[in-house]
């Protein structure tokens, strides 16, 4: 599974168990906060009800207290009669309950269904006026205290929703990345098998160049008498074989893809070494080489490819300066990368050529491959690094290798 | 994708199963206020309110039972009536913005509001009364308590005899 897939499922279950658990802890919690509430208000009407009946023995006062809670409430004494009833029709009737077990058996509570339909909250207690002990029953409204199990409610009904609608954005989104991925994917196949037909087609014109040339001479050989003339031939012949190698070598450095061993190299080391291959060609076109390496750096590389990288750039420049010039080879820190710039006092590169001189096969020289720079970028790629140019006509071109250093 | 949409949405229906419930409650239970608005009385909440009538009595509900609603000092209050076939026959006459007392069973829906099931009504200005109900609760259009499930009275049973007087003992008697 990719990165932004994983990630793309990720947030969304945090999310959810983080907001399942908030949800699950407020509805678990919330039928006993409500309970707690309910007794809480029985308890506290129920002492109102007992300091009633000991300021006015008749319980007449009883019938004037009332509050938005109560369903109603009774007072029953240990011989079962009614001594008092919100509905005063029932006052003086038996109660057909065992009074002495309910007396005896303390406050006790639960949500009963009246026969309206109604839940109410049922507390028996017992509670006492001058010396007599009564049994109270007080069935409450749960209207009220309720109201926090029907948020949890609404609360968790509300998360659900948000949970499903977010997972729905995430499995939409999800599907539009994955079809974005295959669009991108084909899209590549695409280019890639272009780039193929075009590169075949490169290296088909690259090849039957020097193979007619061969072909030609060889057919001189084959006719001309004179051995003198048909070694010439010969030597015609060799000098296209060579090209046609150094192609087929350019082609096989380009395709690699094993980096080989890789060391930790002293870069300053690695450009003297390529300043001493290039010297000789340099001093032939009468080009001074200037090499400014303040600071010894070390990097993790395979030295023989950056060795190939900076001799096909400095062979480059070299060619850019025929007439002679100042080939300057710079070694410098940035961060945590070593930047390696290879500049000449050439002609520079024009604008419209900049943007192709990557690509491989593409050429501005006679009998270029075209694969040079392109494979520097590779090597320089392949380290963890990158290659970049600029230039200017007329004032010269520099290419800046980067290469991750080694602290 | 469209397979893991599937089994995300069968794994939610699973999680989300409640018990199914006709979209009008079961039985006679009222949706809006969760009340038995056919059968329901409980002599225990008998209490008589008075006030003005803000809505004149009207068929409502599944059962077609009928209701209207009376502003009080307590706030308005739903007084049901008893089925509408019965309301139909009766002559008491009730008009908007009059006064209007009433003796009932109350009690408080699952919506907030307060519900009154009628015994008597009376109007106080004319003295002109009507009686849907006994002294015990019994609705006056059942015969011979068949169809009333709200028998009973203080008798009725306690919460430990499931099953005798108001709807099955436990619902009507004193608790």
């Amino acid at each position: 599974m990719r990165k932004t897939t994983r990630l793309l499922l990720f947030i969304p279950l945090c999310f959810t168990v983080l907001v399942a658990w908030f949800a699950w802890s407020a509805y678990h919690a919330a039928p006993t906060l409500a309970a707690e509430n309910l007794r809480g208000a029985g308890l506290s009407i129920s002492a109102a009800i007992e300091q009633l009946m000991i300021a006015d023995p008749s319980f007449r006062s009883l019938a004037r207290y009332t509050t938005p809670d109560i369903a109603y409430f009774a007072l029953i004494d240990r011989q079962g009669v009614i001594r008092f009833h919100t509905y005063q029709g029932l006052i003086g009737q038996p109660f057909s309950g065992d009074v002495r077990y309910m007396l005896s058996n303390g406050i006790s509570e639960q949500r009963e269904r009246l026969g309206t339909g109604e839940e109410a909250y049922l507390l028996r207690t017992t509670v006492h006026a001058r010396h007599n002990e009564y049994l109270l029953t007080l069935a409450l409204h749960t209207y009220r205290a309720d109201q926090v199990i029907r948020r949890a409610n609404t609360g968790v009904t509300i998360v659900a929703a948000l949970t499903i609608a977010l997972w729905g954005l995430t499995l939409l989104t999800l599907g539009m990345f994955r079809r974005e991925e295959r669009h991108h994917r084909e899209m590549n196949r695409r280019e890639e098998l272009a780039r193929l037909g075009e590169m075949g087609a490169l290296m088909a014109h690259e090849i039957r160049n020097p193979l007619a040339g061969i072909k030609g001479f060889a057919q001189l050989v084959e006719t001309d008498d004179d051995i003198e003339q048909a070694r010439k031939h010969a030597e015609k012949i060799v000098a296209q074989s060579l090209r046609m190698e150094a192609l087929v070598n350019d082609l096989l450095a380009f395709a690699r893809d094993d980096q080989g061993e890789r060391q930790t190299a002293e870069l300053s080391e690695v450009i003297q070494e390529c300043v001493v291959l290039v010297g000789i060609e340099a001093a032939a076109q009468n080009v001074t080489i200037k090499v400014d390496a303040p600071v010894p750096l070390r990097a993790h590389v395979v030295a023989d490819r950056i060795v190939q990288l900076l001799l096909n750039l400095m062979k480059n420049a070299l060619q850019a300066m025929p007439d002679g010039g100042v080939l300057t080879i710079g070694l410098r820190q940035k961060s945590t990368t070593a930047h390696i710039s290879v500049k000449d006092s050439g002609s520079g590169i024009a604008p419209e050529h900049l943007r192709h001189i990557f690509e491989p096969f593409w050429t501005s020289k006679a009998q270029g491959t075209g694969l040079g720079l392109a494979l520097c970028r590779k090597v320089a790629e392949e380290h963890g690094g990158g290659l970049s140019v600029k230039s200017s006509l007329g004032a010269g071109s520099e290419f800046i290798v980067t290469l991750p250093v080694v602290k | 994708m469209k397979r893991n949409l599937l089994i995300f949405m069968c794994v939610v229906l699973c999680l989300w199963h409640r018990p199914a419930s006709a979209f009008w409650g079961s039985d006679s239970t009222d949706a809006a206020s969760g009340l038995d608005v056919a059968a329901g009385f409980d002599v225990n909440t008998i209490t008589s309110i008075a006030g003005t009538v803000t809505s004149l009595p009207e068929r409502k509900g599944q059962e077609q039972h009928t209701v209207m609603v009376v502003a009080t000092n307590q706030g308005a209050v739903t007084v049901v009536l008893g089925p509408w076939w019965h309301w139909e026959k009766q002559s008491f006459s009730i008009s908007k913005n009059r006064e209007i007392a009433i003796t009932g069973s109350l009690a408080q829906g699952k919506d907030g509001a307060m519900y009154l099931f009628a015994q008597r009504l009376e109007n106080p200005e004319s003295g002109e009364t009507l009686t849907l109900r006994s002294d015990s609760g019994k609705p006056l259009w059942s015969r011979n308590g068949s169809g009333n499930r709200n028998g009973g009275g203080p008798h009725g049973g306690m919460g430990s005899r499931p099953g005798a007087g108001f709807r099955g003992g436990t619902r009507g008697g004193i608790r």
